[in-house]
């Protein structure tokens, strides 16, 4: 039976294609993890593009499973089917079998194709843009750019990716054509996408190793457009895909993404686009005159635009401030220059303008070396003589001012770290010199400026150099090298020769060339000191003085009153004592022993009793004082 | 009929034709020519053999390959500051060592020469490189330091050196169709181990300068310092004999006014004493008195010794 064979055939596909969805899908896991793990966890591979090979086999797991889960339920719904046909056959169409309730299997496979497009491509959607957003968030968070651990090793790796994913990708697409195995076309092309993803990785690691680390950087940025555009679509083919005319057979699963499709199909890029535009529009619009027109009229148009474009090399503008050179198949026309205006000449590759400009300023460094081991180039903003601020410094020997005459060979000499920038400009009637004589003429006046320098170094004296004579210094250097130039015929004007970091050596010898200014201050810090002790001690003797002479003076003015009222009260005593002589002494004398013997104790004794003897105590103490209690004894103490 | 259709069909396609004619001339033109620029020089061989007018600048017409090659080279004069051994030690004439580097600027004068005896740039480099190292060696050997070195400009002989070194470099270079301008010394340093001695003497020698202004600085300190303390010994010292003489002046007043004295010695002794007494007695002073002494001899008025001692109180 016809039918039969189909049925049994249909279950046969749909358990193939539940099998090569399942190795496809762990396929693909197993390189994600892998990928997720390499660059991921650890930064192995050191590479974005090989990171961002994760999206495409992520979503090729999603499809591989969206297909696994087709081909089961189409498997039971095939089943299904021949069950039917077996029932119809022994009940005799007693009743209608599609009707029985127990066959459930056809309807949910029928619901599985007509929602789960819908769903899968906005989980397609949810998944890029997630990814992308991580991506973005971690690019705009790290501050170091990984790199490879071994770019040779993530090549070879990023190699077999490409093969696993190319062998399977164009086999899943092969198999795709078969209408039951059409699910699988997602799965192919975006595998056939992590094959380019994986070739871009392989491309970026191979330029790693060869010294363009930038390579990674556009490349994952073209990556990630290309994400950002394949998520755009899924949402846009959500949306068309409600306006879409439903005149074609066979519809294209929603989730599929048609941009890949154009590359991943076979038959070609523009009949692709024109199957893609008849899919859309419902009518085969690949059949218009306007599509006619320009299937048989491109090449033509395209040969004349690329004819025009190339007809536009013949015309060159010299520029307001530039003199052109003609040349062409490569020789100089004239050495006549050319003057700003527009020119023609043979087109490209015969005939060419070369243009320079004569007003611009170049300049070269003769000294120190300014681009460190990364080629990034070095701008100190503080340069000191003590900490090291080129990558490489100038050592040019000079000449000690001290030459011994003594030991006649042993010349001494001292090292000075300059840099000398050295400003030129082509010089209008040495152009030819300059740009078709010479070879890198910047390096050849680099050079000439070190020997001018070595030379005109080697014979100044170190401090010389370093204070007064330095603008003389630049100046004759300028001279020098100008002379040099010429005689080299180079072509160019020296405009300024700058005399920077004249210094001695850094690290070693500069910090003895501070400790000097150093101790200047140290000087002048000791004289201060001085100065201020003796300001400080000056008036003070000049106080002392003072006071000195102010004791003498009160002693002067105190002796003298002094004396003065004394004589004069002895004046007056004298006429008292005139008066009556004896009474005067006497009530004197007792005057004295009244008033100021009042408070004294006294012991009167007769001296006319011979045999009396007197015990006198002076141990006791005639009066308390309040300081003499004993604060002990004074409440039971008697006082006396 | 035919001939209609032919011309249809030619029509139709010549198009493509003229495309396929242009493609085929391009193709001839690449074939069949090669240029060359402003800055270049050519060797053309035909079967191997050098051909022997080398081309100058502009289109030629050539055999294809294999027939004839062309084998450009750069004439414009070009820098090499050689590789290996670019900077080399080495000794001069008393013994001195140096390192010394130069660069030459060098044109291929006579491509066909360069071509058959170095073909390629990178192995003309190399026996460039050869020549520089060993007369660069020979001729540094030939002069003394000083000669290198010298704050006399006259003494020096750089400019020689190099003269020297260009010259020999030529004769050598000459056969091999190479052209060296000029060469010039872009370095002379010394070694490493004698550059830290001259670092070491650098520092000395600012060493011996920083301690001369601290040493300055210490001692005309010390000379404030002195002269400060002197002016105020001056100033005391004057403040002090002032004082005396103050003094002195007080004390001469006073005896003016103590003159009055000698009127009566033994009076102004006796209140002299008096005062005295007050003056020692003013505090926690015991006092024994003989009854003798006035007022207390009062106290020893009795029967018998009233009378005699009545006048005596009574005249008291």
């Amino acid at each position: 039976m016809e039918t039969d064979k189909v049925l049994r055939e249909n279950i046969d596909n749909s358990k193939l294609l539940v099998k090569l969805s399942i190795i496809g899908g762990i396929g693909s896991a197993v390189m994600a993890i892998l990928v997720l793990i390499l660059s991921g966890i650890s930064s192995w591979a050191g590479s974005d593009v090989f990171a961002m090979s994760i999206l495409p086999l992520t979503l090729a797991v999603v499809f591989a499973i969206g297909s696994m889960i087709y081909g089961l339920l189409s498997a039971s719904s095939a089943q299904e089917d021949e069950d039917k046909r077996l029932l119809e056959k022994r009940k005799e169409n007693i009743i209608n079998v599609n009707e029985d309730v127990r066959f459930t299997a056809g309807r949910s496979f029928e619901n599985y194709k007509k929602y789960t497009p819908y769903f899968l491509a906005a989980f397609a959607a949810v998944v890029t843009f997630t990814l992308l957003g991580l991506f973005w968030y971690y690019r705009s968070v790290r501050t170091v750019v990984p790199i490879p651990e071994n770019a040779l090793k993530s090549a070879f790796v990023a190699v077999i990716f490409m093969c696993i994913c190319i062998f399977s990708g164009a086999f899943f697409v092969g198999q795709s054509r078969d209408k039951d195995f059409r699910w699988l076309r997602p799965l192919g092309a975006w595998l056939i996408l992590a094959f380019v993803i994986s070739l871009f990785a392989t491309f970026s690691a191979l330029m790693f190793r060869f010294g363009y680390p930038q390579v990674d950087v556009y490349l994952s940025r073209i990556t990630f457009v290309v994400f950002a555009l394949l998520g755009f679509e899924f949402i846009i083919n959500f949306i068309t895909e409600f306006y879409r005319p439903r005149t074609i057979e066979e519809p294209r699963p929603v989730f599929e993404s048609r941009l890949l499709a154009l590359f991943t199909e076979p038959g070609g890029v523009a009949r692709n686009v024109a199957d893609a535009l008849d899919y859309q529009f419902g009518f085969k619009v690949s059949k218009t005159w306007v599509s006619e027109f320009a299937e048989k009229y491109l090449f033509r148009l395209v040969i004349v635009w690329l004819i025009c474009l190339w007809m536009f090399t013949c015309i060159f503008e010299v520029g307001p401030s530039q003199v052109g050179v003609r040349e062409s198949f490569g020789r100089i026309v004239s050495e006549e220059l050319l003057t700003p205006g527009i020119y023609f000449t043979l087109p490209y590759p015969f005939g060419k303008v070369a243009r320079y400009s004569c007003t611009e300023i170049h300049d070269v460094l003769v000294g120190p070396g300014m681009i460190d081991e990364n080629g990034k180039k070095l701008r100190p903003e503080v340069v000191t003589w003590t900490e090291k601020h080129y990558v490489t410094e100038s050592e040019f020997l000079v000449a000690s001012e001290k030459v011994d005459k003594a030991l006649k060979p042993a010349t001494s000499v001292s090292f000075l770290g300059i840099s000398l920038p050295i400003q030129y400009r082509i010089r209008e009637s040495g152009l030819i010199n300059y740009a078709y004589k010479h070879k890198d003429a910047a390096k050849i006046l680099q050079n000439i400026g070190e020997m001018v320098a070595t030379k005109y170094f080697a014979s100044v004296s170190i401090m010389e150099i370093m204070s007064s004579g330095r603008q003389k210094a630049a100046e004759d250097l300028k001279k020098q090298i100008q002379q040099a130039a010429d005689n080299q015929e180079l072509g160019v004007d020296i405009v300024y020769v700058n005399l920077h970091d004249v210094h001695p050596p850094t690290e070693k010898v500069a910090p003895a060339f501070e400790a000097v200014i150093g101790s200047i201050e140290e000087k002048e810090t000791e004289i201060l000191k001085a100065k201020s002790y003796y300001e400080r001690i000056i008036p003070q003797a000049q106080a002392d003085k003072m006071q000195i002479e102010a004791q003498a003076k009160s002693y002067r003015y105190q002796i003298t009153t002094v004396a003065q009222a004394e004589g004069e009260r002895f004046n007056k005593q004298l006429q008292a004592y005139d008066a009556m002589p004896e009474i005067f002494k006497l009530r004197t004398y007792l005057d004295m022993l009244e008033k100021d013997c009042a408070d004294t104790r006294k012991y009167i004794m007769s001296s006319s009793i011979p045999n009396e003897i007197y015990e006198l105590n002076f141990e006791q103490k005639a009066r308390f004082d309040l300081i003499d209690a004993d604060v002990n004894t004074l409440s039971d103490q008697p006082r006396k | 009929m035919t001939a209609e259709a032919n011309n249809t069909k030619i029509t139709r396609h010549w198009p493509t034709m003229l495309l396929g004619l242009i493609v085929g001339a391009i193709f001839m033109i690449a074939v069949f020519s090669f240029k060359i620029n402003s800055t270049e020089t050519a060797v053309v061989t035909t079967f191997g053999k050098i051909e022997e007018q080398p081309a100058g600048p502009g289109l030629h017409f050539r055999w294809p390959y294999p027939v004839q090659e062309i084998f450009k080279f750069d004439n414009r004069y070009c820098c090499f500051n050689g590789n290996v051994g670019k900077l080399e030690e080495t000794m001069t004439k008393d013994g001195q060592n140096i390192i010394a580097g130069i660069y030459i600027i060098y044109r291929i004068a006579d491509a066909k020469e360069f071509f058959r005896s170095m073909v390629t740039m990178s192995n003309a480099e190399d026996q460039l490189n050869n020549w520089m190292r060993s007369i660069k060696d020979e001729t540094f050997g030939r002069y003394e330091f000083n000669q290198l070195i010298n704050t006399d400009p006259n003494k020096m002989c750089l400019d020689t050196i190099q003269n020297e070194i260009c010259r020999k470099l030529n004769e050598k270079a000459k056969t091999y169709g190479i052209y060296i301008q000029s060469t010039g010394i872009k370095t002379i340093n010394v070694p490493k181990s004698v550059s830290e001695k001259v670092f070491e003497r650098m520092i000395q020698e600012r060493n011996v300068v920083a301690s001369g202004f601290r040493a300055a600085g210490e001692k005309e300190a010390k000379e404030i310092k002195i002269k400060a303390d002197t002016e105020r010994q001056v100033v005391l010292t004057d403040a002090e004999a002032a004082a005396k003489e103050i003094r002195a002046q007080g004390d001469a007043d006073a005896a003016k006014y103590y003159a009055v004295f000698k009127k009566n010695p033994e009076l102004a002794t006796f209140l002299r004493k008096l005062d005295s007494l007050r003056k020692i007695m003013k505090s926690r002073t015991t006092l024994v008195l003989d009854t003798d002494s006035a007022p207390f001899d009062l106290m020893k008025m009795n029967a018998d010794k009233l009378k005699p001692s009545a006048p005596v109180t009574e005249k008291k």
